[in-house]
């Protein structure tokens, strides 16, 4: 990977399908509701003479199966006040493809409340290990500014690795134990990321990476998958300077 | 007609006896998957082998609460060409073509189909 964004090209490419096998159109309208900011299509199959409740099928860019489940199961996973993505993660842990269908992919008009919340889910994480990596990009100096006293706090926090990442210069001084990386007019100013590779435990890592399109809108997509995560922390040490 | 229970109408099959071996039909009925085969095929009478094991898998899925895997279809696409295609086949209600791992005929007799209270929605 050479930058950010080709990160979240790579998840664009993995465009998936959603299935939607029912006769109740309402079920149907909600569900494309439901995925009109993400980039996955919903298609309709009629459950014909098969019984209420329907069922959807996931599947992968080339048509390939990835998961199925019942309509009624699927629309009380969706909602995020019963099951936030991150306990899902961890109470379905050998539904890995099924649930790499529902995070890694691409939301497209998250607000910054949303982001803030899945920030949160996984600082909350980190702080919870209390060990291992965690890489966040603000775009801003004045961004990190509203959430120094958590990074201050995150800096003496365990045996936490810290770093903070600017696209313009920070003048304060800088939270103990967090390295702070900034560069002017590079891409940190544009993406908004928090990466946490987990620390001993792979199951624990998880990142969120979107870019700024418009003010306060952001495109882009979370992950607890490993793999991507590691790649993550790959790229950033490597590119910059996070010791 | 009256109650819609999904049960099979032992009693129809029964009557129409002749025309199948009664004791293997309701064998097969008492199978989840072989119900949602037969269920599938009166609505699509020429189904790939990996249609079927998509929506099969998904319809059991659904009725269990449980999330199916790639590896949970794999098991019932198994299970369907190896044992539930053959059987029906045997019983003449599907010719399989194993070229093209697909149905290319279905005669489900009305009477098993009945028994799986799938009702003809042709008015």
């Amino acid at each position: 990977m050479n930058s950010l964004g080709e990160f979240i090209e790579t998840v664009e490419r993995e465009r998936k399908t959603l299935e939607v096998h029912t006769n109740d159109d309402a079920i149907l309208e909600a569900l494309r509701r439901q995925f009109e900011t993400r980039n996955v299509d919903v298609r309709h199959q009629s459950l014909g003479s098969l019984d209420e409740p329907g069922f959807v099928i996931i599947r992968d860019v080339t048509g390939e199966f990835r998961g199925a489940l019942g309509l009624d199961g699927f629309q009380a996973m969706l909602s995020p006040r019963i099951h936030p993505p991150w306990e899902l993660a961890e109470t379905a842990d050998d539904r890995t493809n099924l649930f790499s269908f529902l995070e890694k992919t691409l939301f497209t008009s998250y607000r910054p409340r949303q982001m803030l919340a899945t920030s949160r889910e996984i600082e909350d994480r980190a702080w919870r290990v209390g060990t291992g990596r965690l890489y966040t990009g603000f775009e801003r100096a004045t961004a990190l500014a509203t959430q120094r006293e958590v990074y201050d706090r995150f800096g003496s926090h365990g045996s936490l690795t810290v770093a903070v990442f600017l696209g313009d210069d920070w003048t304060e001084p800088v939270p103990e134990g967090v390295t702070v990386v900034s560069e002017t007019g590079s891409e940190l100013g544009d993406y908004w990321f928090v990466v946490f590779d987990g620390g001993d435990n792979e199951l624990e890592a998880c990142a969120l990476l979107a870019a700024e399109r418009r003010p306060g809108e952001f495109y882009g997509f979370w992950t607890y998958d490993p793999e991507l995560v590691e790649r993550l922390v790959t790229y950033l040490e490597t590119t910059y300077d996070v010791s | 007609m009256g109650d819609e229970q999904f049960e099979p109408d032992l009693y129809a099959l029964r009557e129409a006896a002749d025309e199948f071996p009664f004791d293997d039909v309701v064998r097969l009925l008492g199978d989840r998957h072989t119900r949602a085969v037969l269920v599938y095929l009166h609505d699509h009478p020429a189904p790939t082998l990996e249609e079927l094991a998509d929506v099969v898998t998904a319809k059991a899925a659904s009725e269990t609460g449980a999330i199916a895997a790639p590896s949970d279809r794999e098991r019932t696409q198994l299970r369907l060409y190896h044992a539930i295609l053959p059987r029906l086949a045997e019983l003449g209600f599907i010719a399989f073509d194993t070229e093209t791992k697909a149905v290319s005929e279905t005669d489900i007799p009305d009477a098993v189909s009945d028994a799986l209270g799938v009702t003809d929605t042709e008015s």
